[in-house]
């Protein structure tokens, strides 16, 4: 496996510290396999509602976790708060095996986070963004890397156009292609599909499995309830901040007792309003 | 901990920032038309850079340093201080545009890196400033580099402290809740500079005095001067820590100048670092100052900065009536009332006020100066006229409130010309009811009647509805929106200055078109008739009728320049 250890932190990387990085502790599923990331009695209160109440749950090497919910049911706070923009309020959360909190350059190092709509910066071009990217992460020999990535994602023939100028869609796949740069270990995406055409999400979905494929966990938020099925090997369904159900699709149908339901009704099932 | 200049890559990202606004310049002038806005801009900028430099070398230069010069550069210092520690209140935290701030937090990058890049940021903003007032204070003062170099490093302190007040306060609201965040620091500043401007004009006017006793040795206004004032036991201690500036900036020898300079420039490595260090988690206020901020930069694009960015609670009770019609057009009217009533009520009231207070000053001041008919007339008139222009200029209830909506209304099942009609009547009639009040309240206080006066309120709503129609088939016809801070200012500054020339020339043809044929038939009736009223009433209702007919084609304009809107290209820089 890739993530044994930390990488040595590079030269080009941003904020490194000049010590050595702790070493990551070993972390363990009860199953054996390593755990990418962990999340621990989390929770995020905002000035008039709690958002996330006591979530734990955790992601192997390699596996790829659908994480559903209604709109406001904490998704996007659960998020956010893993990728280290919003402070971690209650929990602990471990990217393989750095505290976000104690050690968190070497976590964030193993993350890479595509948001709902992402922002390129209006006046560099794609293969600036790249550039950028690559010493952000302290990534090395990235150029041949980009060139894949931009070939998958059809970006090529757009490498000089500024960030201003891509459409939401384009937007969306440069947002793919900074964040599969570094080989992260743990990749965040919240409703990453949103804006791609038809061929962009085949390229997408292929690409998130190959990624999974590789070593590197994915967490990924969606409404499109079809694609969490395809992909994910694990679900994670939230509503109103609280974990309803952690397991395989099997689990959960054999929990709410259908053998074939899809994930759909099951969903509306067990987020229905009480008293409807 | 990353070095003094922070991390690596947000450097590079400054490069490369730096590089693209260049290339999108270059980029723009591949049209012509940008070519004639940068060469306007330039030579506007160039012309205001110029007068100021011809203003500094001609006022009188200052030989020798006198204490008042002294004391001016302190209280200089302790102003520009002081409104940048009471203006980081609204940017706690650490502010981030919209493309930094969830990459910058997500990233492996400490919150240092991220304090030292924007520094970094903002002092570059600065730069332009600093060489300005350091080129002005060096013409005025003796020893001119030194008060170029003085004022510039002092130019380039202002931003860290800044940010510094802004983390500070963050860690403070972080600890102690919410009340830092309530704190109303721009309605402090806004008091403060209007009783300041107040107090100013009062005491130039000799409307008041400053109290015996109050400042050392002064008995009357006579023996007041700006180093008795400095020497007041209070104003020395705000003004003490200014010192070392104000010696660096009036110096007139390099041994009075270098120690200062080099304790100027230990502050503000010493600051620079300091506000590196500050432990403070500033993201979430980061988030919602960065929101906040952004609201604010639409709210400039569309003209309209004193609108708030979102409606309460409190207004969505108010009912709105359906002035014109269920139809679409009273649909879209309702709309944008709506709009008004909910979105701008403090701006309204504060225009409401401005007007009643012209109105009642204006009147107090001139009775009983010249003939009260006379008062009445030229008072209506002017209050309409500037009342018109203020409000207009204030209450951007138009195509620019719905500036980022345009795709929405341009799918709006009316025809162009209706739907400019109707987005812009509200304002219209409510600008025209509010100096409608205003006129004839000045008319009932001063208690006569002039038949003029009649002529005023019956043509002070075309003339509004002539000017918001022209205003926005303008701004339809070239909407393209600019912000400060944002590149291409030259090219923005002279494109803004052409767009306001093909609006005076507009308006000047409207005049001409209606005035002239109004000054003809009134010669011929008063040829016919020789009664000069009659003539005055037929040449007043001919000009009533042509500025409504030029009222109707502007509105045909301003429908075809709705049409030709092209939301794809027609959009913020």
């Amino acid at each position: 496996m890739p993530h044994d250890l930390p990488p040595a932190p590079s030269p080009f990387a941003a904020g490194v510290p000049l010590e050595v990085p702790p070493r990551p502790e070993v972390d363990v599923s009860p199953i054996g396999r390593r755990v990418a990331l962990r999340v621990e009695g989390f929770s995020k209160t905002y000035t008039d509602h709690a958002a996330v109440q006591d979530l734990s749950f955790e992601v192997e090497e390699g596996e790829i976790l659908g994480l559903v919910g209604a709109n406001g049911a904490g998704k996007t706070t659960t998020l956010r708060s893993i990728a280290g923009i919003l402070p971690l309020q209650a929990g602990r959360v471990v990217i393989r095996g750095h505290d976000l909190i104690e050690h968190e350059l070497n976590a964030k190092r193993e993350l890479a986070w595509i948001p709902d709509d992402p922002q390129p910066f209006d006046n560099l071009t794609v293969d600036e963004h790249l550039r950028f990217t690559a010493a952000l992460y302290g990534a090395k020999d990235w150029e041949s890397r980009a060139e894949q990535l931009l070939t998958t994602f059809e970006l090529l023939e757009k490498r000089q156009a500024l960030g201003g100028e891509l459409s939401r869609g384009m937007r969306q796949k440069l947002a793919f292609c900074c964040a599969w740069l570094h080989k992260p270990g743990v990749v965040l995406m919240d409703e990453p599909l949103s804006g791609l055409d038809p061929r962009g999400i085949r390229s997408a979905k292929v690409a998130i499995r190959d990624l999974a494929r590789e070593g590197s966990s994915v967490i990924l938020s969606s409404h499109l309830l079809e694609l969490i099925e395809e992909l994910a090997d694990k679900l994670l369904i939230v509503h109103k901040g609280r974990k309803v159900f952690a397991g395989t699709l099997t689990e959960l149908r054999a929990q709410f007792s259908t053998a074939e339901g899809s994930l759909e009704e099951i969903f509306l099932a067990i987020t229905e309003p009480k008293g409807t | 901990m990353s070095g003094f200049f922070g991390s690596p890559a947000m450097r590079l990202l400054f490069r490369l920032k730096f590089r693209g606004g260049l290339r999108k310049q270059v980029r723009r002038l591949k049209e012509p038309k940008h070519w004639i806005f940068l060469v306007v801009g330039g030579l506007a900028a160039l012309s205001w850079i110029g007068m100021l430099f011809v203003n500094a070398l001609t006022s009188q230069r200052i030989s020798s340093v006198g204490p008042d010069v002294f004391v001016v550069t302190q209280i200089s210092m302790f102003v520009l201080f002081a409104l940048t520690i009471v203006g980081a209140f609204s940017y706690r935290g650490l502010y981030l545009p919209k493309d930094e701030i969830e990459m910058g937090f997500s990233a492996p990058l400490t919150r240092s890196d991220l304090v030292r890049y924007r520094m970094f940021v903002s002092m570059m903003k600065s730069l332009f400033a600093g060489f300005l007032f350091g080129v002005a204070a060096a013409m005025r003062t003796g020893g001119s580099l030194y008060a170029f170099f003085g004022v510039f490093v002092g130019m380039l302190t202002v931003p860290l402290v800044g940010q510094g007040a802004a983390l500070v306060l963050g860690g403070a609201e972080n600890k102690i809740g919410k009340l830092a965040k309530y704190f109303p620091g721009r309605l402090v500043v806004r008091v403060g500079i209007v009783l300041f401007v107040l107090l100013a004009i009062l005491y130039a006017n000799d409307m008041i005095r400053v109290p015996n006793g109050v400042f050392d040795g002064a008995e009357n206004e006579e023996s007041f001067t700006l180093d008795r004032f400095a020497a007041h036991p209070l104003v020395h201690v705000l003004l003490w820590p200014f010192t070392p500036w104000a010696r660096m900036i009036t110096a007139n020898s390099f041994l009075a100048f270098a120690p200062y300079f080099a304790f100027a420039v230990g502050t503000w490595l010493l600051l620079f670092e300091s506000v590196a260090r500050i432990r403070v988690d500033y993201r979430e206020l980061s988030l919602a100052t960065s929101a906040d901020i952004a609201k604010r930069i639409s709210r400039m694009r569309k003209g309209n900065l004193g609108t708030k960015g979102s409606v309460t609670r409190a207004t969505i009770g108010w009912n709105v009536p359906w002035f014109f019609g269920r139809g679409a057009f009273g649909a879209v009217a309702w709309n944008k009332t709506a709009a008004i009533v909910r979105k701008s009520r403090g701006t309204l009231i504060i225009s409401a006020l401005i007007i009643a207070f012209l109105t009642i000053l204006g009147t107090a001041v001139t009775h009983g100066t010249q003939s009260e008919e006379k008062l009445l007339l030229g008072g209506s008139f002017l209050l309409a006229g500037v009342g018109t222009l203020y409000m207009c200029a204030g209450l951007r209830f138009d195509f620019r409130m719905d500036f980022e909506l345009m795709d929405r209304v341009k799918t709006w099942p009316l025809r162009p010309s209706m739907l400019f009609l109707a987005t812009i009547l509200p304002e219209v009639l409510l600008v025209s009811a509010m100096l409608f009040i205003a006129v004839l309240a000045r008319a009932l206080w001063i208690g006569t009647y002039h038949p003029g006066l009649v002529g005023v309120l019956a043509f002070q709503p075309l003339a509004t509805l002539t000017w918001v129609a022209l205003d926005n088939a303008v701004f339809l016809f070239s909407p393209i929106r600019y912000t400060p801070g944002e590149e291409g200012a030259l090219q923005n500054m002279g494109r803004s200055m052409l767009l306001m020339i093909l609006r005076g020339v507009l308006m000047g043809v409207v005049v001409f078109v209606v005035l002239l044929p109004a000054m003809g038939v009134k010669w011929v009736v008063n040829e016919l008739s020789d009664d000069s009223m009659t003539s005055w009433w037929a040449a007043g209702a001919f000009a009533w009728v042509a500025l409504l007919a030029l009222d109707a084609v502007l509105i045909w304009l301003g429908g075809k320049m709705l049409r030709r809107f092209d939301v794809a290209k027609d959009r913020p820089v």
